[in-house]
């Protein structure tokens, strides 16, 4: 990761100066017209939060770059607004009619005022075998050796990432709904400027070889990705456990588990707590909020916005004599945030809280043995 | 030749549809303003009062978190509710305490600030109790309005 970071980072430095002076030139270029216009209504509502007002990205990856606006077809973006990528973050948007796409469409074109390409209907023919070999020595170190693409949700200015600009999953369902054989071929031919995809072309391989690599990225579709189908509700949204002890005493077991696993017990506070008035809070509803800084820093790179659920936060409730200890279940973030990447991590937090209600909860019993 | 392959491919984004949409469809709410941090936190805290809130301190996220890398120390979760209600809830549903009281994380981005929050709507699933139905889509309206006042806002 460090290696990345130094040799990445400074590689894409420009690209991040580059996309910080081109925010003024986009605002410029978008005219008040547009600003006004029903598309610029509808991205606001639904684009910005993670695009960013003028496609400059955030959360979500930037639109704003021309080589990308010039490569990809009115399509590519209205079946990536419909369908979304699965497990990508980008959410699917099926109740916008479609005016309400095609205006988003015409306003993200703004941003650049470049035309649409056309590209040809015929899919492209190649040879997937061929292709599966050129794919593993020259797209599967950015995009993942499945085509699970880049990690990350984007670029964020205000928190540097290892990557600025993330590798598509060339294995999302979304993304093959969307991308034609032609738009790939096209990217792979010329590459895209102010990005750290170059032209294949240039790189020596021949038409042929890019055929053959298209065939291959489009066999993806027969696979769907295993970290995308993990993203279901799940059955419960808390995870409770009754403790056989006093209230008193399952606070300490649960003050005791969590040291025990290295983790920073950071407050303790009723339930309402700076709400309620003081002294009227209920003196059975304690919460213990408690983090590690690696666990915080993971779950911030992975979704900034898994802020709404770090640091972990454990309930310990009495009520008609029956103590009771929960959590939100972390089993939610994943399909919550559409982020995939959080599956391993919504399953870290699952085991993590698991243990602890576990240890404080578990009976001592005397060793047989001695007794 | 291609048919069975591309209908396949639509049924499995249609599958895949029926597995995310819901969860899109107001789950997760997010709004980006254009105040700069420093103004939009208090402009968050007031337009949660003034729908009658009553607010927590806020809780700061990102601690020590310059220290491992990141250079923002603008992250923070507003923590608000109403006082008797939150108790009422707490005694009669104590399960639903993992989500109390309710909670809009703000965070910089920029010169700009983003919003997220769980959309009580969410829990409606988990906890189908008809008086709770009520509950959660005022809270749900009260922080649609929240969220969308601070989006509104104009940079002073």
């Amino acid at each position: 990761m460090r290696f990345l970071k130094r040799a990445l980072f400074p590689a894409l430095m420009p690209l991040l100066v580059l996309l910080l002076s081109a925010c003024t030139e986009i605002r410029e270029r978008v005219s008040d017209r547009d600003v006004g216009s029903e598309g610029a209504r509808l991205y606001a509502l639904h684009c910005s939060a993670c695009h960013g007002d003028f496609g400059l990205g955030g959360v979500g990856v930037p639109l704003a770059l021309p080589d990308f606006l010039d490569s990809i077809s009115n399509r590519y973006i209205e079946v990536t607004i419909r369908t979304g990528r699965p497990g990508r973050v980008m959410p699917p948007f099926p109740r916008l009619s479609d005016e309400e796409v095609r205006a988003i469409v015409e306003y993200i074109r703004s941003f650049t005022h470049g035309r649409e390409p056309e590209f040809p209907p015929e899919p492209v023919v190649g040879d997937p075998k061929r292709g599966e070999r050129l794919y593993a020595g020259f797209c599967a170190k950015c995009h993942g050796a499945s085509g699970e693409g880049g990690k990350g949700t984007g670029l964020s200015f205000s928190r540097p990432r290892d990557l600025s600009i993330l590798a598509p999953a060339l294995n999302n369902p979304g993304y093959l709904a969307a991308a034609s054989d032609q738009m790939i071929k096209h990217t792979l031919m010329e590459g895209r400027r102010g990005t750290p995809m170059r032209s294949f072309l240039a790189k020596g391989l021949s038409e042929r070889d890019i055929d053959d690599l298209v065939s291959y990225i489009r066999s993806f579709q027969h696979r769907t990705p295993a970290d995308v189908a993990m993203l279901q509700r799940p059955v419960k949204a808390v995870l409770a456990r009754r403790s056989p002890y006093s209230y008193e005493r399952t606070l300490e077991r649960v003050r005791r588990s969590i040291a025990a696993k290295g983790l920073g017990i950071l407050r303790e506070e009723f339930l309402g707590e700076g709400i309620v008035e003081p002294g009227t809070e209920n003196a059975r509803q304690r919460v213990i909020y408690f983090v590690d800084l690696v666990m915080l820093s993971d779950g911030l790179a992975l979704d900034p916005r898994m802020g709404l659920f770090l640091p972990c936060r454990i309930t310990v409730v009495e009520q008609d004599g029956v103590v009771k200890l929960m959590a939100a279940n972390p089993q939610q973030y994943a399909a919550l945030f559409n982020n995939s990447a959080l599956n391993e991590f919504g399953r870290m937090l699952f085991r993590t809280y698991l243990s602890i209600f576990e240890e404080a909860t578990l009976r001592h019993e005397k060793a047989r043995c001695c007794s | 030749m291609k048919k069975p392959a591309a209908a396949a491919s639509w049924i499995g984004v249609a599958l895949l549809f029926l597995i995310s949409t819901p969860l899109w469809g107001g789950d997760l709410l997010m709004v980006r303003s254009q105040l700069p941090f420093p103004q939009a936190q208090p402009r968050l805290e007031e337009e949660i009062v003034a729908l009658g809130y009553t607010l927590s301190q806020a809780r700061r996220v990102d601690i020590d978190l310059v220290g491992v890398g990141f250079t923002s120390g603008t992250y923070r979760a507003i923590s608000y509710g109403d006082p008797e209600e939150i108790k009422m809830l707490s005694r009669r549903y104590p399960e639903l305490t993992p989500f109390l009281p309710l909670q809009i994380v703000i965070f910089a981005e920029r010169n700009e600030s983003l919003l997220v929050a769980l959309s009580p709507l969410y829990l409606k699933a988990f906890f189908p109790q008809p008086d709770l139905a009520g509950i959660f889509m005022r809270w749900n309206r009260d922080l649609q309005q929240i969220m969308e006042n601070v989006r509104d806002a104009p940079p002073e």
